[in-house]
């Protein structure tokens, strides 16, 4: 009785093996080998061609005492490989409760690390500020505020034109015409303009911010900056702080003016109010008050802009895929910070009736 | 004896954009050897490298592997190459999300689809064969020190046994007693499984393990043979490179 295939002949109880023991090969082998039984000896003297995968395939398969045959080529392969193997460790399954310990001490070392991250800027900001670079600073400032007029100058526009079309139907059905104006100016100027550049800043820079400093990090130049003693803090975190704090209330101011005049367009055509009606009474229900109230949070939101952006940089690791997650993180961040602070603010100003 | 030619280059012309990098460049590999290239900085080692792994197009000239002239070929016969060679890149160049066992079980499933199991065996096998720990196989490239990276870069350029190992400065930055572990691997290595072996390199002592040497300079190669025949070379950069005080040390060593 003979077998005979590719890989194997199967003759007088011995089984041998031949042809191209290799890694393109190791399919088909693998679909085959258990086909051949009944077999007291293997001979590997036929192989013409042996790379670790054929060995492994052998060693696994055939009990060592078992072979056969001299091949000095799948005899050193084979002594390669057995000296080599090795059961793959395991990992170690978390339970539950230590999974959930983990992101809880995660989470609390993230919000230990920013705490830490915003004492040692401040630190730094006062004692070592000689290191603050203008340059950077103006840089900010152009890609910052004037790189996001043209988007925060579209988005407004259109949320002005929205309000004032949505609302125009209602207020028609009471031939409150005029109020218009009162409903468009004062939600944008008081909350709609803030809150649309800060979410517009939250994406463009903070997203920025991280991956810049995060690259920065991970290519060694924070902590080169750092054994230079110059502060990385005061010359990369500082700058983007002040920008942004210099450039939300002009660009919150910027947002008001355009997301208004979109309102009085809609409010021209829709509900038949001209504009210098508009303007004018515009100008008398939008108090100084109003508009600063909207103002005023404009530094507020870009600090903590620019504080979680920068500070997520610094978290970044050595990893391809660290940076991705710590700037996803810092947009969520701090668009979620923004809208709680803005929720913040209405309250106070509800104690200080403003 | 004969020796079977893996590689050949012939007449290699390349350019970035109007810069000449190679004019006339000549070179043959053979089967089962250690063939170490040097050359001063810039003088176009990479880019050989990447011309004889694909990753770049020759200006004019023919590269033949194992039998194939690598010019217009489809893309599968391209693949059919890329499977006979394994890269380790200077920076070693793991896919740093994935821990270092996940590494080499992905060059081995993508290419020759083999089950699981079998290639998670694989990929042990290469590590241990890398003189790595078994530890290593679940750790990330970023909790490795830098010899240890070097190593599981190597372990992931053997992942599915090439013919031909391509090593662009494998022992940089690695202190003289683990570099020379590496060399004595690759060596065991080239012995039992009967590899070839291109290696870049500007560490002097690693020659000792290269069967031929191969110095590119005046954008040819100006020597190829064996390391002992190096001062027959009249070329300023060898001479100060070997017989000055570097070098000195070196053939001493060599001797001894």
């Amino acid at each position: 009785m003979g077998q005979n295939h590719e890989f194997f002949e199967l003759k007088d109880k011995i089984l041998y093996l031949k042809g191209k023991w290799v890694v393109e090969n190791t399919k088909g082998i693998q679909k085959k080998i258990s086909d051949f039984v009944g077999f007291e000896r293997v001979d590997i003297s036929l192989v013409d061609e042996i790379d670790t995968f054929g060995g492994l395939l052998i060693l696994q398969n055939f009990d060592k005492s078992k072979l056969s045959g001299k091949n000095e080529k799948v005899e050193s392969v084979l002594e390669l490989v057995l000296n080599n193997l090795a059961k793959i460790p395991k990992v170690k399954k978390k339970s539950l409760l230590l999974r959930f310990s983990n992101y809880l001490e995660k989470k609390l070392k993230d919000y230990l690390f920013f705490l830490n991250f915003i004492g040692k800027s401040t630190i730094d900001f006062i004692s070592k500020i000689s290191d603050f670079e203008f340059r950077t600073f103006i840089k900010d400032i152009q890609n910052m505020g004037v790189g996001a007029i043209g988007i925060v100058g579209v988005l407004s526009f259109l949320i002005g034109l929205v309000i004032a079309y949505q609302s125009a139907a209602q207020l028609r059905q009471f031939g409150a015409n005029i109020f218009i104006v009162d409903l468009v100016s004062i939600s944008i100027v008081r909350e709609l303009g803030p809150l649309i550049v800060a979410i517009i800043v939250s994406g463009r820079s903070a997203s920025s911010y991280t991956a810049t400093l995060g690259l920065m990090k991970v290519q060694e130049e924070v902590d080169t900056l750092d054994t230079m003693g110059v502060s990385p803090y005061t010359l990369l975190v500082l700058p983007r702080i002040l920008s942004l704090f210099i450039v939300m209330p002009l660009l919150i101011v910027f947002a008001d003016i355009i997301g208004i005049f979109g309102g009085m367009i809609i409010s021209n055509l829709i509900l038949g109010v001209n504009y210098a009606e508009f303007l004018d009474r515009a100008s008398r229900v939008v108090t100084i008050k109003s508009f600063l109230s909207g103002i005023v949070k404009g530094p507020v939101f870009g600090i903590v802009i620019a504080l979680i952006g920068t500070s997520e940089g610094f978290k970044v690791e050595q990893k391809a895929e660290s940076i991705g997650t710590h700037v996803t993180a810092s947009v969520v961040k701090s668009i979620f910070s923004v809208i709680v602070i803005d929720a913040i603010f209405s309250v106070i100003y509800r104690w200080l009736k403003i | 004896m004969v020796k079977d030619i893996i590689i050949s280059v012939r007449n290699l012309q390349s350019a970035y954009n109007e810069r000449i990098i190679h004019q006339n460049l000549n070179l043959d590999v053979y089967k089962g050897e250690i063939l170490a290239i040097i050359g001063g900085s810039g003088s176009g080692k990479t880019t050989l490298l990447k011309e004889l792994i694909l990753l770049k197009e020759p200006k004019q000239g023919d590269i033949i592997i194992d039998g194939i002239n690598i010019k217009q070929l489809s893309f599968k016969q391209k693949q059919a190459i890329k499977n006979k060679i394994g890269v380790m890149f200077q920076s070693a160049a793991l896919f740093s999300s994935l821990s270092v066992g996940e590494n080499i079980v992905y060059v081995i499933k993508k290419r020759y689809n083999i089950d699981d199991e079998t290639a998670k065996n694989m990929a042990m096998l290469k590590i241990k064969i890398s003189d790595l720990d078994e530890d290593v196989y679940w750790l990330y490239p970023s909790e490795l020190s830098g010899g240890m990276k070097k190593k599981a870069a190597l372990a992931r350029a053997l992942a599915v046994d090439p013919k031909i190992l391509f090593l662009d400065e494998p022992v940089s930055g690695l202190d003289p007693i683990s570099a020379d572990e590496f060399d004595k691997t690759i060596k065991k290595l080239v012995e039992l499984l009967g590899i070839s072996v291109i290696m870049i390199t500007h560490d002097l002592s690693s020659l000792l393990i290269a069967d031929r040497v191969a110095i590119i300079a005046n954008k040819t190669i100006i020597f190829c043979d064996t390391p002992d025949k190096i001062h027959t070379v009249d070329d300023a950069w060898v001479k100060e490179l070997f017989m000055g005080e570097r070098g000195k040390r070196f053939l001493d060593g060599n001797k001894a």
